[in-house]
């Protein structure tokens, strides 16, 4: 397959994170017993080499790509890229609603997130934002009552 | 006649049909809006009907998923961005159809070749997987083992830019399945000690953070893209029309069915293939095709909604997925407590006839859905995408608590969501993942247990590949997948733009 490589700020720092995942998880399923080829550390180690393998291979199809980069190029343009103000901001909202929901409950938590994200992402403006968060989770409350029976925190 | 009456189930029941509507519908604007995708529907779906009869969680599901692969086509016509992959070819010719004020009829031939095609993929379907099932009852474990190679060899196909991104995300999906306690010998794999991860990372968290929340966070680097407003009117196609193009309707089913078949080869290939097939053999189309040929819309369009019956038929009597989509469904059946593979046809015969009843339903009621509510439907795909992401996180989040209603999961899956959307900005696709978590404990099982069979010896364990003839067969098969692993989409471009410059030659 004739593949090229993008120039994307950070990608070898992540493609190095995965070759080191790949070695940890080789070292973990070399703990493993491994005396018989159907022992349970046999398939985990055999996956282990292959995420490894496939990461080096990734490394070495890019080696010029990322050599034609200066750290000192590339660091300041790999926040923007990968991190851009939005998402940082939004991903910041995602963990506060999750760890908020135990402490004020799921539907005042899930009411403050939706509008709060519908205001941050420009979706709609504050009575829009109000109401439309009212009309969903009304939906969302009915359909999990009475349709999914699922019942939520 | 007892088959008849499992197929006829969801006609009869005021509920299914009920069901099957609603999820058409809802599936045709999942498809169609753009950040949204029937993959991702049917992930969280998955989780929302946990706790439901199986039949009806089929019912919802498979309107969903005809829905959702018809969908993909309007927003590829209306905004030129195909909202599934197998909606890639449709923006061809569909787009250049709106821009001429005919999105209307682009959208009416579209729909009724999409609800023929589907016809013929079912009959293929109906067909064809009982045969095949009572040749799969032979299968080892061996085979077993075999046929989920097979199916992680559709990684080539779902990889993207780069095969070796696509290997990774496809044996990390397989760590991540093996994660918890081990099947065989009842002991923790990478567990680390923690007692919580001896049940593993339920791969339903797992595919709802990297298709749901890991999407909607790289839409959000889009949110500034103002929706494209379209004119859309005279949708029903004429008869003459229809009838005109009926063999092409025909030829591209069969283009579909194939492909479909072919474990590894989904509704992209199938569309690109028939449309490649059309511009090559439709001596006087309507227009030339890329600049607003109606056959450059029937073509992608029957072959890839004929694409379901064919990929239907290895995901029900193989257990191998055809696509990303078809991998979910295998996961959905999975947590209904079925098995899809050669014993679905013996233990559970009327659930095949059910879904085939259930796909038969979401066609026919694919095409009025398909052919009215225009003015919701350029609503809906004008919804803001600050509006529709924080829905959709809602969504993912109460769907993943739904499953155990454990708050853990949750955590796992905006850990995948946010590892899923780093890994998508450097040009790894999810769809292998997803693929490794499915079929890695099918390989795992049947690898060990051929293993065991032969006492681990490993000259008896590589004779036995060759000795059985099915065996070899298999093997075969899987190195003519091997070979054909090269660039499908690349080859496909090529012979388009071929049959392009071959067009424009001959005016």
């Amino acid at each position: 397959m004739e593949e090229t490589t993008k120039r994307r700020p950070g990608e070898r720092i992540l493609i190095w994170f995965l070759l080191a995942l790949s070695i940890f998880v080789c070292a973990a399923a070399w703990r493993m017993p491994r005396e018989t080829l159907s022992s349970s550390g046999a398939f985990p180690l055999f996956i282990g080499a292959v995420m490894a393998l496939s990461a080096l291979r990734i490394l070495w199809k890019g080696r010029k790509v990322f050599a034609s980069w200066q750290w000192r190029e590339e660091r300041p343009l790999i926040r923007p890229f990968l991190l851009p103000k939005e998402v940082a901001l939004y991903i910041g909202v995602l963990v506060i609603y999750i760890l908020t929901t135990g402490f004020i409950g799921f539907w005042v938590s899930s009411y403050l997130f939706l509008v709060g994200s519908f205001l941050l992402l420009k979706g709609a403006g504050p009575v829009k934002a109000l109401l439309v968060g009212t009309g969903l989770l009304a939906v969302i409350w009915f359909l999990f009552q009475y349709i999914f029976r699922i019942a939520l925190w | 006649m007892e088959q008849l009456g499992y197929f006829l189930m969801s006609f009869t029941s005021i509920k299914m049909i009920f069901l099957v509507c609603a999820g058409t519908f809802a599936g045709i604007y999942i498809g169609a809006i753009p950040g949204l995708s029937v993959t991702m529907a049917v992930s969280i779906l998955i989780s929302f009907t946990f706790a439901w009869d199986v039949n009806e969680a089929l019912c919802l599901m498979g309107g969903v998923y005809c829905g959702g692969v018809y969908g993909g086509s309007r927003s590829a016509v209306l905004l030129n961005i195909p909202g599934a992959p197998a909606a890639i070819a449709t923006g061809f010719d569909g787009y250049p159809l709106a821009k001429l004020g005919e999105a209307g009829i682009a959208i009416g031939l579209s729909t009724t070749a999409s609800v023929i095609g589907g016809f013929i993929g079912i009959l293929a379907l109906a067909t064809a997987a009982p045969l095949i099932s009572e040749y799969s009852l032979l299968f080892s474990s061996r085979d077993y083992f075999m046929l989920a190679v097979m199916g992680l060899l559709l990684v080539g196909s779902l990889s993207g830019e780069s095969l070796a991104k696509g290997i990774f995300a496809g044996a990390l999906g397989v760590f991540l399945s093996m994660i918890g306690m081990d099947t065989f010998t009842g002991q923790g794999r990478f567990t680390f000690g923690s007692i919580g991860l001896m049940s593993g990372i339920h791969f339903v968290a797992i595919m709802i953070g990297l298709f749901g929340v890991s999407e909607a966070l790289a839409q959000i680097h889009d949110l500034h893209v103002a929706p494209v407003k379209q004119q859309v009117k005279n949708i029903v196609p004429s008869w003459r029309l229809l009838f005109k193009h009926l063999p092409l309707i025909v030829k591209s089913s069969l283009i579909g069915i194939g492909i479909g078949a072919l474990p590894g080869a989904g509704g992209d290939i199938a569309s690109l293939m028939a449309y490649g097939s059309a511009s090559r053999s439709v001596k006087n189309p309507t227009r030339p095709f890329g600049q607003g040929a109606y056959e450059g819309v029937i073509a992608p369009e029957t072959a890839n909604n004929a694409c379901i019956g064919g990929d239907n038929i290895p995901m029900l009597t193989l257990g191998i997925p055809g696509d990303a989509v078809t991998a979910v469904i295998i996961g959905a059946l999975y947590i209904h407590g079925l098995k899809p593979g050669p014993m679905l046809m013996i233990d559970t015969p009327h659930l095949f006839w059910f879904w085939v009843g259930v796909l038969t339903l979401a066609n026919i009621f694919l095409l009025p859905l398909g052919l009215s509510g225009i003015r919701i439907f350029a609503k809906c795909v004008e919804l803001r995408k600050g509006l529709l992401l924080p829905m959709v996180i809602l969504i993912s989040v109460v769907g993943t608590y739904g499953i155990n209603n454990s708050i853990t999961d949750v955590y796992w899956m905006l850990g995948f969501g946010a590892f899923g959307y780093i890994l998508k900005m450097y040009g790894f696709q999810m769809g292998p993942v997803i693929l490794g978590v499915i079929l890695g404990p099918i390989m795992e099982d049947n690898y060990r247990r051929a293993m065991q069979d032969v006492q681990h010896s490993i000259p008896q364990f590589f004779w036995g590949f060759v000795s059985r003839p099915l065996t070899l067969a298999l093997i075969v098969l899987t190195l003519v997948m091997i070979c054909g692993q090269g660039d499908w989409r690349g080859k496909f471009k090529r012979i388009l733009s071929k049959a392009k410059s071959g067009q424009t030659e001959k005016l």
